[in-house]
C-alpha cells in the first residue's frame, strides 16, 4: 500500500460510515413524518433550526418526536466532514508530513471556529 | 406547500447529475425548489446541508478508487472554506433578486470556461511550477473508458487557490457546492483531467458546504423538513452517479456539464428578471 492509499481508505471509511448513519436516521425520520403528517412538508417553527452555533445546536437537540430524529440525522451528516478533517490531521501528524500538517490544521481550526461561533 | 415526493425526486436527479458533473447537486435543487414554491433562502439553506451528503456519499467511492486527488483537495480547501463562511454571512443580508442574478452570472462563467476545452480528452504538456512540485501535486487513476492507467501532474496551485476562494464565496452565498466553478478552476488553472476534476470537486464540496452551513444554523433559514428529504434524495442519486462516472468519457462528462449549466443559467436569469 503506497503512502497515501491508507489515508484514502481511512477517509473513505469515515465518509461511508457517516453518510450511512445519517441516511438511516433520516429515512426513519421521514417515514415517521409521513405517517403522522402526510406528504406535505411543514415549514413551521417546530422544524426550524435556530441555534447560536452548530455546537450549540448539538447540545440542544430536540429530545423527542420526528423533529428530534431529523435533527440527529442532520447532526450526524454535519459531523462527517468534520471528523474527516480531524482524521486527516492525525494521519499527517503520525506521518510527520509538516506541509500537510499545517494545511490540515488550518482547515480544521477554521472549521472548528466557524462551528463554534456562527 | 411543497410535498415530500417532489423534493425526493428533484433531489435524487440533482444528486445523480451533480456527482457526474462535479456540480454538487444544489445548483440543480435550488432552482427547481424555487419553481415548486419554496422561498429561495430556505432552498439555499437546506441545499447547503444536502450538499454535505452528496459530496460525502460520492467522494467515498472516488477516494477509494483513486479518482479524487486528496492532496490537491486539502490544499484548495484552505481557500474555499474561508470563502464559504464569508459568502454565507453576506447572503443573510442581500435581496433574493440579487441572488438569482449572482447565481446566473456564476453559472455563465463556468459554462464559458469549460466550453473552451471541450475537445481535450486529457491535458497535455503540463509543466509543474515550483509550488505544485513542493506540494507533490500529481497522481494516477485507472480510466475504465480508455482502458489504461492515466498519470497526471498539476500546476499553479496558488492561482487556483484564489479561484477557489471565489468559489467558496459563491458556495456560501448561494447554498451550492460551486462545483461548476471549482471544476473550471481545476481544469483551466491546474490542468486537472476532467474526471479527476469532477471527483476532486465533489470531495472538496463537502468541506466547503460544512463551513457555509455552520452560518445557517443561527440564521433561522434552515428547516429540517426541507433538509432531510434533500439529504436522502441527493445522496441516493450521488451514489448511483458515482458508479456511472468512471465508465463515460471526459468529453461526455463535459458535454453533460455544459448542458446542465446552460439550462440552469437561463432558468435563474428568468427568475431574477421576474422576481
Amino acid at each position: 500500500m503506497s503512502r497515501y492509499e491508507k489515508l484514502d481508505m481511512i477517509i473513505s471509511w469515515i465518509l461511508v460510515t457517516g453518510v450511512a448513519a445519517s441516511l438511516a436516521v433520516t429515512t426513519w425520520a421521514l417515514a415517521s413524518y409521513y405517517l403522522s403528517n402526510g406528504p406535505a412538508l411543514a415549514l413551521s417553527d417546530e422544524y426550524r433550526v435556530s441555534s447560536k452555533s452548530f455546537f450549540d445546536y448539538l447540545l440542544h437537540l430536540p429530545k423527542s418526536g420526528v423533529a428530534g430524529v431529523m435533527a440527529i440525522g442532520v447532526a450526524a451528516l454535519m459531523l462527517t466532514p468534520y471528523i474527516r478533517a480531524l482524521a486527516s490531521l492525525i494521519y499527517f501528524i503520525a506521518k510527520r508530513d509538516i506541509k500537510y500538517i499545517l494545511i490540515t490544521a488550518f482547515v480544521f481550526t477554521i472549521l472548528t471556529v466557524s462551528l463554534l461561533t456562527s | 406547500m411543497v410535498d415530500l415526493l417532489t423534493v425526493l425526486v428533484i433531489s435524487f436527479l440533482a444528486g445523480l447529475v451533480g456527482s457526474i458533473t462535479g456540480l454538487g447537486g444544489a445548483s440543480i435543487t435550488t432552482p427547481l425548489l424555487t419553481l415548486a414554491g419554496v422561498p429561495i433562502k430556505y432552498a439555499i439553506a437546506a441545499g447547503i446541508v444536502s450538499i454535505i451528503a452528496t459530496s460525502s456519499g460520492a467522494a467515498a467511492s472516488y477516494v477509494r478508487g483513486g479518482l479524487s486527488n486528496v492532496k490537491a483537495a486539502m490544499f484548495l480547501e484552505m481557500f474555499t472554506i474561508v470563502g464559504a463562511i464569508i459568502g454565507a454571512i453576506i447572503t443573510i443580508y442581500v435581496s433574493a433578486r440579487l441572488l438569482y442574478f449572482l447565481f446566473a452570472g456564476f453559472l455563465l462563467t463556468s459554462f464559458i470556461g469549460i466550453r473552451r476545452h471541450l475537445g481535450e480528452e486529457l491535458p497535455t504538456n503540463v509543466n509543474q511550477d515550483r509550488a505544485a512540485r513542493w506540494l507533490g501535486l500529481e497522481g494516477a487513476y485507472y480510466d475504465h473508458k480508455l482502458g489504461r492507467e492515466v498519470s497526471y501532474k498539476l500546476t499553479r496551485p496558488i492561482a487556483a487557490g484564489g479561484g477557489m476562494f471565489i468559489a467558496g464565496v459563491a458556495a456560501g452565498m448561494l447554498g451550492i457546492g460551486a462545483g461548476a466553478f471549482k471544476v473550471a478552476v481545476h481544469e483551466l488553472v491546474m490542468r486537472m483531467p476532467s474526471k479527476v476534476s469532477s471527483a476532486t470537486s465533489t470531495f472538496i464540496i463537502g468541506m466547503t458546504a460544512l463551513a457555509g452551513a455552520s452560518v445557517y444554523f443561527s440564521s433561522g433559514l434552515l428547516y429540517l423538513t426541507l433538509a432531510a428529504p434533500m439529504v436522502l434524495g441527493t445522496t441516493s442519486g450521488a451514489v448511483v452517479g458515482s458508479r456511472i462516472l468512471g465508465h463515460i468519457s471526459n468529453r461526455v462528462t463535459r458535454l453533460f456539464f455544459l448542458a446542465v449549466v446552460f439550462v440552469l443559467f437561463v432558468q435563474m436569469l428568468l427568475r431574477g428578471i421576474l422576481a
